[in-house]
């Protein structure tokens, strides 16, 4: 994303939004801590800090949900959970959760092989804490087997990155960028036809998918089961190709 | 063809989720030792179990038919959507 000729600039999306000088003020200075960013923009415009601070805030969080830029959040990663997990007791009341930034990542899709690995690294953090949230249900599932329970939640956090890598790889010499917002995980990309829409929406759930069945049909020929049971979850993607979910929708063109 | 699209990718879907599943359910049983058959009104699902020696599993009829019956809940689920967006 870049700032030039008084307009924003999504190189993956293929689009670009008109923005004032006020706008155009603040993202110059990308890179910079929101506070500095408001007292500069204080300082210029005259206005109190409180409402610069409030201005910048709104505009960089509108930014952030648009998938135009990152926050990135200063201080140790321990320091932000323990903080994340207090703000959200305090909104349990309320039956919310506290804001999530999302993170947008550029995707190198030159080459197949640059598009599967720059999304696994895209991934990867995102599947670390998928195979730690999965441990819990696993443990019970697997009727109390470490080796079983570890083998889901591994294969769980595999096929969200064999999922993703399927999107990425789809989208071959294509601009597309991998966004992790809360709960979904998104390979953003501009306007295609509608066919090739469909086979990169396939290729997602449909890769993960023949993944699962190519493992499960290994551990029924080697009579293993956590090669049966890795199986699964990598499986399961294949509910991604009905209408139940986004990808399936979009293949089928709804 | 929406439908055609929609009925097949159903199919597909609900085939490997029925073929994974009985697949590793009769895994789980072999290394438990036992054997066992699934069958619906004598259509068979699965059917696992040790003959002279050599370990047989048997994915039935019945998971081509789940897959009929899931691609044509998913084109009707498909055209409803698709109804309901216009």
């Amino acid at each position: 994303v870049t700032l030039g000729d008084g307009r924003l600039h999504d190189r993956v999306r293929g689009a670009s939004w008109p923005v004032n000088a006020t706008a155009a003020f603040v993202l110059e200075r990308s890179g910079h801590p929101l506070g500095s960013v408001a007292d500069a923009l204080a300082v210029a415009h005259g206005a109190s800090r409180a409402q610069a601070r409030a201005d910048v805030l709104a505009f960089v969080w509108a930014l952030n949900e648009a998938h135009l830029a990152n926050v990135l959040r200063g201080g140790r990663r321990l320091a932000r959970l323990v903080g994340f997990v207090r703000v959200a007791v305090r909104l349990t009341p309320a039956g919310r959760l506290p804001a999530l930034a999302a993170r947008r990542r550029e995707l190198d899709t030159r080459s197949l092989r640059a598009a599967v690995w720059s999304c696994a690294v895209a991934c990867a953090a995102r599947g670390l804490v998928v195979a730690c949230l999965a441990c819990v249900p696993a443990l019970p599932l697997s009727g109390g087997s470490p080796s079983l329970a570890v083998t889901l939640a591994a294969s769980t956090a595999l096929g969200l990155v064999v999922h993703e890598a399927g999107h990425a790889a789809a989208l071959l010499r294509t601009p597309a960028a991998l966004v992790t917002h809360g709960r979904r995980t998104v390979v953003l990309h501009g306007l295609l036809t509608s066919r090739r829409t469909a086979s990169v929406a396939l290729a997602g759930p449909g890769v993960a998918a023949a993944a699962g069945v190519a493992v499960t049909a290994a551990g029924a020929l080697s009579t293993s089961l956590e090669l049966a049971v890795a199986g699964l979850p990598l499986a399961a993607h294949a509910a991604g190709l009905t209408v139940l979910a986004t990808d399936g929708r979009r293949a089928c063109g709804l | 063809v929406r439908a055609l699209k929609a009925f097949l990718l159903g199919a597909v879907a609900t085939s490997v989720l029925v073929y994974t599943a009985l697949t590793t359910l009769a895994v789980a049983v072999h290394v438990s030792g036992g054997g066992l058959s699934l069958t619906l009104g004598g259509l068979t699902f699965l059917e696992a179990r040790a003959d002279g020696g050599m370990d047989v599993l048997v994915i039935g009829p019945g998971v081509v038919l789940a897959g009929l019956a899931g691609g044509s809940a998913n084109a009707l689920a498909a055209a409803i959507t698709g109804r309901r967006s216009r």
